[in-house]
């Protein structure tokens, strides 16, 4: 009888050995035909396999009529947002392909929102990392409580750093074309003029007035990537890393999976294919990302009592 | 000598002699492989899919991979220590390594049930 490929559970084994007649197995049923049967301890309560698979095959059958019956009613209503996506599907998929990369991809479309994020698991360089691609969403950054209880993001990460003395904002910060923090300590900026991102590296630069004059935003943060190249910064200490990068011309967030110093992650969004990148707050700084369900992936810690200059960059 | 086993996909290739893979390990959508030397290969493949690869490579007679649970494969020649309650094996080669790891209570006695077995239908 066939098995799945993962049809084992926590609290079985199985030998795995070689099947002469393997090769006469066809391909797509015979995941694991060439493996020895699972042994279970004399104490454990019967298998349910058997059982369970039906279920399974009961929730897939279900899920596929409600698509089925999803597709139908939005190929009559919502036909064009639909071509939209799977186009940009298409161009993420190319895109994805030149990336000396394997990937493992968990992008699907909600049906109700217009925007989702792609969230996809890859190695580059050796070390792991997850990539969420924002799609149709609208950048902004949020100040305070008002971000962590917003309805419609779909990723939610902290972006400037605090200060540990005065609790200020460190560096310039605009917020809606205001400017509410001033100062240059960190040479990477990130700017949204008009939904639109723009990563960068300059003592001074023309998008913060721009940002302020289109009632825009513009953060600062540790530079990590520009042009293809690896910034070289000081801090030394190996933690978990988040960046907001630019990929074949995507804006996308990098978040480690491992703890690494700065210019180990500067390297691996280089041998990713980031092009320009700057850090966003990693370690135990919250966030969070909508999974395909809807659902938030929660990272970090949330914070119990945010402070007016909690920031956040927010898709929405 | 040994045989090599290769598990690869489209951008990595890793080639290991089999008697040199210590154990393999779930990550998510990753596998660790820990090899004798104290060097770990990531690869973007799940658990399954190298338990797949090791039952191609494997000939009819070769049964020293044992899958424990959804997250570890173990060569069972470098099994030395099993203890169900503590819930810990321990894989080494009494030289130069030493790897303690867990799994569950159940899936390591039914392992040790299974080797107390072989070892008196010699």
């Amino acid at each position: 009888m066939s098995k799945f490929l993962n049809d084992i559970n926590d609290d079985e084994i199985r030998i795995i050995s070689g099947d002469s007649e393997k090769s006469s197995l066809p391909s797509e049923c015979d995941d694991n035909d060439a493996l020895e049967p699972t042994f279970e301890s004399k104490n454990s309560p019967p298998r349910k396999s058997s059982v369970k698979f039906w279920v399974w095959v009961l929730v897939i059958v279900c899920i596929v009529l409600v698509l089925l019956l999803c597709l139908v009613v939005t190929s009559t209503s919502y036909a064009p947002p639909r071509m939209m996506h799977d186009e940009e599907y298409q161009s993420f998929s190319e895109n994805r392909s030149m990336m000396a990369t394997e990937t493992k991809s968990h992008e699907s479309v909600p049906m109700v929102s217009q925007g989702y994020v792609a969230i996809i698991d890859t190695i580059a360089g050796g070390e792991p990392l997850t990539v969420l691609f924002p799609r149709d969403l609208t950048p902004r950054l949020c100040l305070g409580e008002e971000a962590l209880d917003s309805v419609g993001a779909m990723l939610l990460l902290q972006a400037a750093d605090i200060r540990a003395d005065n609790g200020g904002i460190v560096g310039a910060f605009v917020y809606d074309g205001e400017l509410v923090s001033r100062g240059q300590s960190k040479a990477g900026f990130c700017a949204i003029i008009n939904g639109k991102i723009v990563l960068g590296i300059a003592d001074s630069t023309p998008y913060l007035e721009q940002a302020i004059e289109t009632g825009g935003f513009f953060f600062r943060q540790y530079p990590l990537v520009v042009g293809g190249q690896v910034v070289e910064n000081k801090l030394k200490s190996s933690s978990l890393r988040r960046a907001l990068a630019e990929i074949d011309g995507q804006i996308a967030v990098a978040l480690s999976r491992k703890k690494m110093t700065l210019n180990e992650f500067s390297q691996t969004l280089v041998d990713l294919g980031v092009t320009n990148a700057i850090y966003l707050v990693g370690s135990t700084a919250y966030g969070y990302v909508a999974s395909e369900n809807g659902t938030r992936m929660e990272f970090g810690v949330r914070p119990a009592n945010p402070t007016p200059s909690s920031n956040y960059i927010v898709w929405e | 000598m040994s045989k090599i086993f290769t598990f690869t996909n489209s951008s990595e290739l890793v080639r290991v002699p089999s008697d040199a893979i210590v154990y393999i390990a779930a990550s998510g959508n990753y596998s660790s492989i820990k090899v004798a030397d104290g060097c770990e290969y990531l690869l973007t493949l799940q658990l399954g899919q190298m338990e797949r690869r090791i039952a191609e490579m494997s000939g009819p007679d070769d049964k020293r991979f044992v899958r424990i649970g959804k997250s570890l494969i173990v060569n069972r020649e470098y099994i030395v220590f099993i203890n169900p309650n503590r819930q810990k094996i321990v894989l080494s080669d009494c030289r130069m390594f030493h790897h303690e790891l867990s799994a569950s209570r159940d899936a390591l006695k039914a392992l040790k049930e299974y080797l107390e077995r072989e070892e008196n239908a010699l």
